[in-house]
């Protein structure tokens, strides 16, 4: 199967078809026995180049889907990250909290998030993420508005 | 004969009977302490950033043949990219008024152009392949001072400044003696809401285009991003602002600073995208809304980590059933 696209605009998020996505825009990637996640394309879309990334969980616990993980900043946006589905996380990407850049610059590789042992119920299935994005573009862009107005 | 110098004085528009009558008391102090000066020509104006594209007040101030003050109620920034917009250009000149009680030398007013300390300061920007005539525009806010007297100073230091300058030029660089406008306050325009661009800073980049739902952006035969229909504009909508990735664009009359033109560049603005990257309450929501668009769009509804577990499970069922060649 092949890679797939978003269009954010003009801009073409590229989506791997080779992994799994969930809601909150993270991939998921099995990875030695748990699943690496990091930010999609269209993540990264928004938020532009990260440079603040702080947890504010400890690694080697178990987490719920929603449960508050930590927090980031970037030159346009700031947000709470939350777990995206309930498991173990085993550990967070070391080398991104010495640098955070790599979240942008290698976003379907090195810069990758944290591991989580999940069972790999609720990913979806790259078309669905792309149905998904289809369907919250229009929301999307008018929540920004509504937070901004 | 000693050239005049053109100083603008854009009006205030009303809010409220107090506010406006003391923004008239203060242009119309400084109108009369500037009157009597053979250096300075002054003209009153209409509220520039309310202006309609065809006014009168435009077509002056574009055959103004030279250096000119501008008085306004408006951050400089958004003051001259506003005139720019209808292609009254020059170098913008900010000649900043508030000075610290540290600050020693009463004339020891600093000047600086336009650029600031911008994130990617080494990106190309629309006014570098564009650039602005010599012409110096020196921008006054209104707003820094109560006093007319700071302002006719101001004025007056500037006019000094350039005379030397000035008495170079021919008589014809000058604005008429007899010109002055002075609009009564009962023909104010209405007030107008729609973004300004800031071409010191734009990298047309075309994010505000793809953004704006509202068809306000457009680009010219450079294909150079520009605001084609200002009145399409939601009122009080500075969104286009916020997802400006250099602080481009401009509402004059927003409650922030920094969307209104003031000082500042991007790092101090942020969207909290929280609610797009997993908030649960908002996540419930907005799966909701993205149901009712698959269903609207006659499409099964995604199974997603927000919902239940049960709920995950049922819809995936439901899905390899429909997958099913039964």
């Amino acid at each position: 199967m092949s890679d797939l696209e978003f269009l954010m605009g003009t801009y073409a998020a590229h989506i791997p078809a080779d992994r799994s996505y969930c809601t909150n825009h993270l991939w998921a990637q099995p990875h030695g026995g748990a699943h690496r996640f990091g930010f999609t394309a269209y993540a990264v879309r928004l938020l532009q180049e990260v440079y603040f990334l702080e947890w504010c969980v400890e690694e080697d616990v178990f987490l719920q889907q929603g449960q508050a993980i930590g927090a980031l900043e970037s030159k346009k946006a700031e947000s709470e990250l939350y777990c995206p589905v309930t498991g173990h996380l085993i550990q967070f990407n070391a080398a991104l909290l010495d640098d955070p850049s790599g979240i942008s610059a290698d976003t379907y590789g090195s810069g990758w998030l944290f591991e989580l042992q999940v069972d790999g119920d609720g990913l979806l299935s790259p078309e669905q993420y792309i149905r998904y994005l289809e369907s919250v573009w229009e929301v999307t862009q008018r929540t920004i508005k509504e937070q901004l107005s | 004969m000693a050239a005049r110098m053109a100083i603008i004085l854009s009006q205030g528009q009303s809010q409220g009977q107090n506010h406006s009558s003391a923004k008239r008391h203060l242009e119309e102090n400084i109108a009369a302490g500037l009157a009597s000066d053979p250096t300075c020509a002054v003209m009153l104006i209409p509220p520039l950033y309310d202006l309609p594209p065809g006014s009168p007040a435009f077509q002056m101030l574009r055959e103004l043949p030279g250096d000119f003050v501008l008085l306004s109620w408006l951050y400089p920034r958004a003051a001259h990219w506003t005139l720019d917009r209808h292609h009254v250009r020059g170098q913008l000149i900010e000649t900043p008024l508030i000075e610290t009680p540290l600050e020693s030398g009463v004339n020891e007013l600093r000047e600086h152009g336009a650029q600031p300390q911008l994130p990617d300061a080494d990106q190309p920007r629309v006014l570098d392949r564009r650039p602005a005539p010599d012409r110096r525009i020196y921008h006054l806010d209104l707003r820094t001072s109560e006093d007319p007297r700071v302002f006719v100073q101001e004025v007056r230091r500037i006019v000094a400044e350039r005379g030397g300058a000035l008495a170079d030029r021919s008589a014809a660089a000058s604005p008429p003696a007899d010109s002055s406008h002075h609009v009564p306050a009962a023909t104010l325009p209405a007030r107008r809401w729609y973004p300004v661009i800031d071409y010191s800073r734009c990298t047309n980049c075309m994010e505000c285009i793809d953004f704006c739902l509202f068809g306000v952006f457009g680009v010219d035969h450079q294909e150079t991003i520009l605001v084609e229909q200002p009145d399409n504009c939601r009122r009080g909508c500075p969104a286009c602002s916020r997802v400006c990735p250099e602080n481009a664009i401009i509402f004059p009359r927003h409650k922030t600073p920094l969307i209104a033109g003031g000082p500042g560049v991007a790092s101090a603005m942020k969207l909290d995208l929280s609610q797009l990257f997993g908030r649960p309450a908002e996540q419930e929501v907005a799966a909701r809304e993205r149901d009712e668009h698959l269903r609207r769009s006659g499409r099964a509804t995604v199974p997603s980590a927000p919902e239940p577990r049960e709920h995950d499970i049922l819809d995936e069922l439901i899905d390899e059933l429909d997958q099913m060649d039964l």
